[in-house]
């Protein structure tokens, strides 16, 4: 018969010969960071892009004055390949604090219009891009019928007329991102909660017509590896003649708009796709596991060329357009060209909640700045206590258009490719 | 946050892999069982370091686990891949045969024996992580002796 004792002396021989695995911690912290992840894009999915921040958010705003021009603007718009470190020696200089910004519809006048939250049949608006300074793309949904159209509303006329009819297969099928081609407008659509599947792959042309389904993303696509949310886009963009679109994971895959099979892009592997032709090494905000981690690279899909930012010693976070760079330093927001020239720093604006926003904006829980000029400006209706609400347009490529309700049975939004006007 | 996290992660991991390791009895299964008992933990750091004591929490959170879903998903798993006897005969210094037999307990059964002779926990405290009555865990306790022809001493069982 076997005592207690030998029952504890059991348990203890047992744990004290039970060796832990090495990677442990490393396997707890990438399952963390891809925990969050998904998290974070199920519940970008499951929200719709409605964005709510307490005012002022995370984000300190104090001292200093607005609207002021940024102390090293260049007006020289040439790209230019990075060929030198910084001075270390050389402090960024400090731009304009960023304090109590005023609306959008202030600042920027000619960029904000109201547009009815109906069309004329009653299907109910929602804003997702827009297609020029005075055209905005909007999702059009009637829910008692549970049909989806997108329509074109000019903003100067007030007239808007149908792209297309979004197809709507099976319960919480929907769109989810958009993207606006020269020619062609693209998006994917997917049912969130249905982890075995794919997505679905559309087009349809700028001036009207039929939507077309012109690729799946499945489990059959190549490189696509160990998980449900890997085989998903993670941002997607329309050439003249192809949908090109990026997995969760990365890599980067082609189609033709006529048709046929999806081919991987030759070096795409560890690539994610920001706007056609261009590629970062970082994949975009909402499949991005890790907010520290810096984009060190763009790689042009179409020509290969590579171009390697400047990195100043302590900056993470750095998000890089082929024209500017943002990051965080501290509790600053750095803000620099690709090439590292230009190097400043916004005082107490850093936030891992910034996101580009058109071609040189970024969007900071609810303020727009202007990385041009810093010129700031908020966006969003303030609702009970002090939240405010807005939607960013769910576009691949950085937000063109954000849009709030007016308070008025209306919809406010704000067009960045109007803001240069 | 990240931090403090980090740093209860590096110092305590091992001493929960064993934990889980005695719990569950299998070593894939025991860093399964701590990774995804941090992942929660990892959720909800920020409340618990200011309230709660974090290893008691985590080690709450492991046995509850092992008992409910996680012992089922894996269960398949197991009897499909297990191997013989042997691993345990070739990996245990002791008494194997008593290691071994601990496998065949029911996964509630198992855990009062762990947490009883391993943790060192009264009953009340057992009863208390496992959500059921003292009177359970007791009887759960006594079965599973019996089954394992462990002989009970009063003298060390009236800690509580």
């Amino acid at each position: 018969m076997r005592t207690e004792q030998d029952l504890r002396a059991v348990l203890r021989r047992a744990a004290d010969q039970a060796a832990p695995p090495a990677g442990l911690v490393g396997a707890l912290r990438r399952a963390r960071r891809r925990r969050r992840t998904r998290r974070r894009y199920q519940a970008a999915l499951a929200f719709a892009g409605v964005v709510i921040v307490a005012a002022g958010g995370s984000v300190v705003f104090r001292g200093g004055a607005d609207d002021s021009p940024a102390t090293n603007t260049r007006t020289n718009t040439k790209e230019v390949a990075p060929t030198t470190m910084p001075d270390p020696n050389v402090h960024a200089s400090d731009r304009p604090a960023v304090k109590k910004s005023r609306p959008a519809r202030v600042v920027w006048p000619q960029a904000v219009s109201t547009i009815p939250a109906e069309a004329g049949d009653g299907a109910r608006y929602s804003a997702l891009a827009a297609l020029s300074p005075t055209e905005v793309l909007l999702r059009a949904d009637k829910k008692s019928e549970k049909t989806t159209r997108i329509d074109v509303y000019d903003t100067r006329t007030g007239v808007s007329r149908v792209l297309t009819q979004v197809p709507v297969i099976g319960n919480d099928y929907r769109p989810i991102r958009f993207e606006v081609g020269a020619e062609y407008i693209g998006w994917y659509a997917m049912t969130p909660d249905d982890t075995s599947k794919g997505a679905d792959l559309w087009i349809a042309l700028r001036a009207g017509g039929p939507a077309i389904k012109v690729a799946e993303t499945t489990d059959d696509m190549p490189a696509s590896i160990s998980g449900p949310t890997d085989e998903w886009p993670a941002s997607i963009s329309v050439t003249a003649d192809s949908l090109v679109w990026s997995l969760f994971n990365g890599g980067i895959y082609r189609v033709p708009i006529t048709g046929g099979s999806p081919e991987k892009i030759a070096g795409s592997d560890g690539l994610w796709l920001t706007s056609w032709p261009w590629a970062a090494d970082l994949p975009p905000y909402q499949a991005n596991p890790d907010p520290d981690h810096n984009q060190t690279r763009l790689v042009n899909l179409e020509t290969g060329e590579k171009r390697d930012f400047v990195i100043p010693p302590g900056v993470v976070g750095l998000r890089c357009s082929t024209s500017w760079c943002s990051g965080i330093l501290g509790r600053d927001m750095i803000v620099m060209r690709p090439d590292g020239s230009g190097l400043s720093r916004v005082p107490r604006f850093a936030s891992f909640e910034a996101r580009p926003a058109g071609s040189h904006f970024v969007e900071v829980e609810g303020t727009i700045y202007d990385l041009a000029t810093g010129t700031t400006a908020t966006i969003g209706r303030a609702k009970q206590g002090k939240d405010v609400a807005y939607e960013r347009g769910p576009t691949s490529s950085p937000t063109t258009l954000f849009s709030w309700e007016d308070g008025h049975g209306g919809l406010e939004v704000l067009n960045m490719l109007a803001v240069d006007r | 946050m990240d931090d403090t996290f980090d740093d209860f992660v590096r110092a305590r991991a091992g001493a929960l892999f064993r934990y889980g390791f005695v719990l569950t009895g299998d070593p894939d299964d025991a860093a399964d069982l701590v990774q995804e008992a941090l992942l929660r933990l990892g959720d909800t750091w920020d409340r618990v370091i200011r309230k709660d004591d974090p290893e008691g929490y985590v080690r709450t959170i492991m046995v509850r686990q092992h008992i409910s879903w996680w012992r089922r998903r894996r269960r398949e798993h197991l009897m499909a891949e297990t191997p013989d006897v042997g691993y345990t005969d070739r990996r245990f210094d002791g008494d194997a045969g008593l290691w071994a037999e601990l496998e065949g307990l029911p996964r509630r059964q198992r855990a009062v024996l762990v947490l009883r002779y391993y943790e060192d926990l009264p009953d009340t405290e057992i009863a208390r992580i496992l959500g059921v009555s003292p009177g359970t865990v007791r009887s759960q306790a006594s079965r599973a002796l019996d089954k394992l022809r462990v002989q009970r001493q009063p003298a060390l069982m009236e800690e509580v």
